[in-house]
């Protein structure tokens, strides 16, 4: 198994790098199979690394521990979901996972549009292919999954009990499909710089991608969170880890990346800044993993994978050269930009794009300067959360209130009249939230600002909705069957008002529980209480139990608020022998208003017991905005119909189909509308790009 | 002359946030030492906030009050470390951990927060 699996590697690395010169040599003047990529060989690497993905999972769910990677992370007491999922627990696993998915996505980008626009998936073949190279070598270099063991041990060490948990089978999984999917809007705007194409003929496809990409990369980051708070049991769900940050910056990338998009296609403008922004996503995920693997902190102490080479070299060649190509080319990129003011929907992407950049880049600061300063002088550094927290709250309220804001605005200026006419409602609302925050006598100034924000671009956003749902008047009653009219007719948009809303909602449980949090901890004798907020809780008892191999101690708490009784809660901690370790079991129990957060952290045996309470405000939020997210992100993405017909809603007209304003010229003739023009309310027909296959409504 | 608009407005905002990124460095990060680089240097740490690294070695009284005693080795140096609160669920001798806290004028650390070594999820645990 360790060789069979090893050799198919090795194949996969021949075939991807085989690849590569193809589809280089066929974009050659002079190469008979003009501008035509491989479909062979890029198909025969995907079924190569398919292979050897099936070897791993059988070799886990079979425990076969002469593999050193099913030894390490499986034992023979896992379940099926926690084996299966072992595949991407470890280095090895996880990026042959990524190498793999990166190769099915090749396929599909291949198979989809073999027979459209070929110079663009030409172009973008071989920098998908030349991905999939670098993780082949990367694997087989460094950490070869398949490596075997001199002697099977009788029983594997099993996962770490802190990943048996079933957010931990979904957030890697995500976070890695969304870092794949990247690479393919990367590899697309890399065809049309190469290509030297002006058009957006590279935007339809690169924008599926993209919202697809950045679908996954917002489910990861969210699972991965809850996971956090409800497993690793400090009470909290984010640290701005350079771990976390690692899968954070992609996706605040992504966000910008998406919206400019928009910008392009609709005027035209921001077509230089659109490849850098995707350059940028791109490396960003490559160089998070280097982050997440290289050890970037002075806690996590470098591990000598020697990886850190092949990382470096790679980056250095998908950062420079694509970048160098641009700056060399911008001129000919460039159209007429103009936003013709800050006060249009142009106006405020473009600044949503500015601070979703600068977040980033603060948070990569954040997370590298340690590291930089430690090589450079020797003295080392942690940065803690209050930098991150100090710099990219006031940056995110930003993104939110612009959230809100973008979603009323029309595309071109708005007149003074117009904008007060339609942002009435939102302000009037958020003043009165204001001034009963303030009634409440809600102690923070910062808090009060945040919850006024975050509600200004939900009621922004619900008040657009209700006003295109009453749109030429309709009548109260048949606005149920026009919400589901128009969220079929228009996926894209009314998916993103849902995704609006979500992240309006998440703020909201974010400002809550980062703001309002209080803790508590106390040693306790049995009946002995512990008082916070309006909780009382009683230590009652502990006992000792088993679990399987593991060792268990069980406190039991009850619980009563006020006057009423709330139950009993337990709070544990767990031994794991194989990891030699104890792992907290926190018990939570949430409510729309807060969760009351219990850690057992000692115990003696005298019977005491120390205990730590957390009383955590509108944590829940977070989670049910998350599910909007995952809802709303799934509307904007599902495949269907185009355009609205005209007169749907007298609105800006939707760019939710990314088909480009005007039907793409010759790619001789870089087209931009003219500055200033509105696109025509009833578009001609268009041929319909990397939808449905071989279908060309007359143009 | 709306670039120049521009311009001027982004050099502004680009000002701001660099002065908000130095000041939220300055409040948001600590000195960081090895048991043995805080020995040498402890005249010129005194009072500062700081963070220590070193394996846990001994452990001198712990369990059931809630104050903990315990030793930071590192190149053959100890650290004597006190601490009040929950320990994280990786504290146990052999680990390496990080204190943050203050080193006292009697040269025992008085930690406020013990932060310990993420279980590395790439590597696997070691036997």
């Amino acid at each position: 198994m360790s060789a069979f699996g090893t050799l198919i590697l090795f194949l996969a690395l021949g075939v991807s790098a085989f690849s590569v010169i193809l589809s280089v040599t066929r974009l050659l003047p002079g190469s008979k199979e003009r501008a035509a990529p491989p479909v062979t060989m890029v198909a025969l690497t995907a079924g190569l690394l398919t292979l050897a993905v099936l070897l791993l999972v059988i070799a886990l769910v079979t425990h076969n521990f002469q593999l050193e990677y099913v030894a390490s992370y499986t034992n023979t007491g896992m379940s099926l979901p926690y084996l299966i999922s072992a595949l991407w627990a470890g280095n090895g696993g996880s990026l042959l996972f990524w190498a793999w998915l990166l190769s099915i996505f090749a396929v599909v980008l291949v198979f989809r549009t073999k027979n459209r626009t070929s110079p663009l998936v030409a172009y973008a073949t071989p920098v998908m292919m030349f991905t999939v190279l670098f993780f082949a070598v990367l694997l087989l270099a460094t950490t070869n999954p398949f490596v075997g063991l001199a002697t099977a041990p009788a029983e594997g060490q099993g996962l770490n009990p802190q990943l048996q948990n079933p957010g931990m089978i979904f957030h890697p999984p995500f976070l890695l499909a969304g870092y794949a999917a990247i690479t393919v809007p990367f590899a697309l705007a890399l065809g049309a710089l190469f290509n030297r194409r002006s058009d957006n003929s590279w935007l339809a496809p690169a924008r599926r991608w993209a919202l697809f990409a950045w679908l996954l990369l917002g489910i990861g980051n969210l699972v991965g969170m809850w996971w956090a708070y409800v497993e690793l049991g400090w009470g909290g769900y984010w640290a701005w880890d350079p771990v976390e940050n690692a899968g954070l910056m992609p996706w605040l990338m992504a966000t910008a990346f998406i919206h400019s998009l928009m910008m392009q296609n609709r005027k035209g403008t921001f077509k230089v800044w659109n490849i850098a922004l995707i350059i940028a996503a791109f490396n960003l995920t490559i160089f998070g993993t280097f982050m997440t693997r290289g050890g970037f902190s002075p806690m996590h102490s470098w591990q000598d994978t020697g990886m850190a080479p092949y990382f470096l070299t790679f980056i250095a060649i998908t950062l420079f050269i694509p970048a160098w190509v641009l700056i060399s080319r911008r001129k000919e990129l460039k159209g007429k930009e103009e936003i013709e003011s800050v006060v249009s929907r142009e106006g405020t992407f473009f600044l949503n794009n500015l601070l979703l950049v600068a977040i980033t880049v603060v948070t990569l600061i954040g997370s590298v300067v340690p590291a930089i300063l430690k090589l450079a002088s020797g003295q080392e550094i942690g940065v803690n959360q209050t930098f991150f927290n100090m710099v990219n709250a006031p940056l995110l309220l930003g993104v939110i209130l612009l959230a809100g804001l973008c979603t009323i605005i029309g595309w071109r200026k708005m007149t003074g009249k117009e904008l007060a006419r339609r942002y009435l409602w939102p302000a009037a609302l958020t003043i009165i939230l204001g001034i009963i925050l303030a009634v409440l006598k809600v102690s923070s100034a910062a808090a009060i600002a945040g919850y006024m924000l975050s509600a200004f671009a939900l009621t922004a956003v619900v008040s657009q909705w209700l006003s295109e749902l009453g749109a030429g008047g309709k009548s109260l009653a048949i606005y149920p069957s026009r919400f589901w009219s128009l969220l079929r007719a228009n996926r894209p948009r009314y998916g993103a008002y849902i995704v609006h809303i979500a992240i309006a909602v998440i703020a909201i449980g974010i400002i809550g529980s980062s703001l309002f949090d209080v803790s508590k901890e106390a040693t306790l004798a049995k009946g002995e209480s512990l008082n916070i907020k309006d909780y009382g809780v009683r230590y009652d008892n502990v006992v000792y139990a088993q679990q399987g191999d593991d060792d268990v101690v069980r406190a039991t708490v009850s619980v009563t608020k006020g006057a009423e009784s709330l139950g009993i809660m337990y709070p544990e901690k767990l031994y794991s022998t194989s990891y030699d370790q104890w792992v907290s079991e926190v018990a939570i129990r949430s409510t729309l208003a807060e969760d009351l957060y219990i850690i057992l952290g000692d115990w003696g045996h005298d019977g005491t017991a120390t205990i730590k309470v957390l009383v955590n405000p509108l944590v829940d939020w977070i989670w049910i905005g998350g599910g909007l997210f995952m809802v709303g992100g799934v509307i904007a993405f599902w495949p269907g119909r185009q355009a609205p017909r005209a007169g749907e809603t007298d609105t800006p007209q939707t760019e939710a189909t990314g088909q480009p304003a005007k039907p793409p010229a010759p790619a001789t003739q870089p087209q931009k509308p003219a500055p200033g023009t509105r696109p025509p309310v009833n578009p001609p027909p268009r041929r319909m790009k990397g939808r449905k296959k071989g279908r060309n409504a007359k143009r | 002359m709306k670039k120049k608009r521009f311009i001027i407005v982004g050099v502004i905002a680009l000002a701001a946030l660099v002065y908000i990124v130095i000041t939220a460095f300055q409040h948001g990060t600590t000195r960081y030492y090895t048991v043995s680089t805080i020995l040498e240097q402890s005249a010129s740490v005194a009072g500062e906030t700081v963070r220590v690294s070193g394996g846990l070695s001994t452990i001198t009284q712990g369990t059931g009050a809630s104050r903990w005693q315990f030793v930071l080795s590192e190149s053959g140096k100890d650290l004597p470390v006190v601490y009040q609160g929950i320990v994280p669920d990786a504290f146990k001798v052999g680990n390496e951990l990080m204190v943050e806290g203050h080193l006292d004028p009697a040269g025992v650390f008085q930690a406020q927060t013990i932060i310990t070594k993420c279980p590395s999820k790439y590597e696997p645990a070691k036997q």
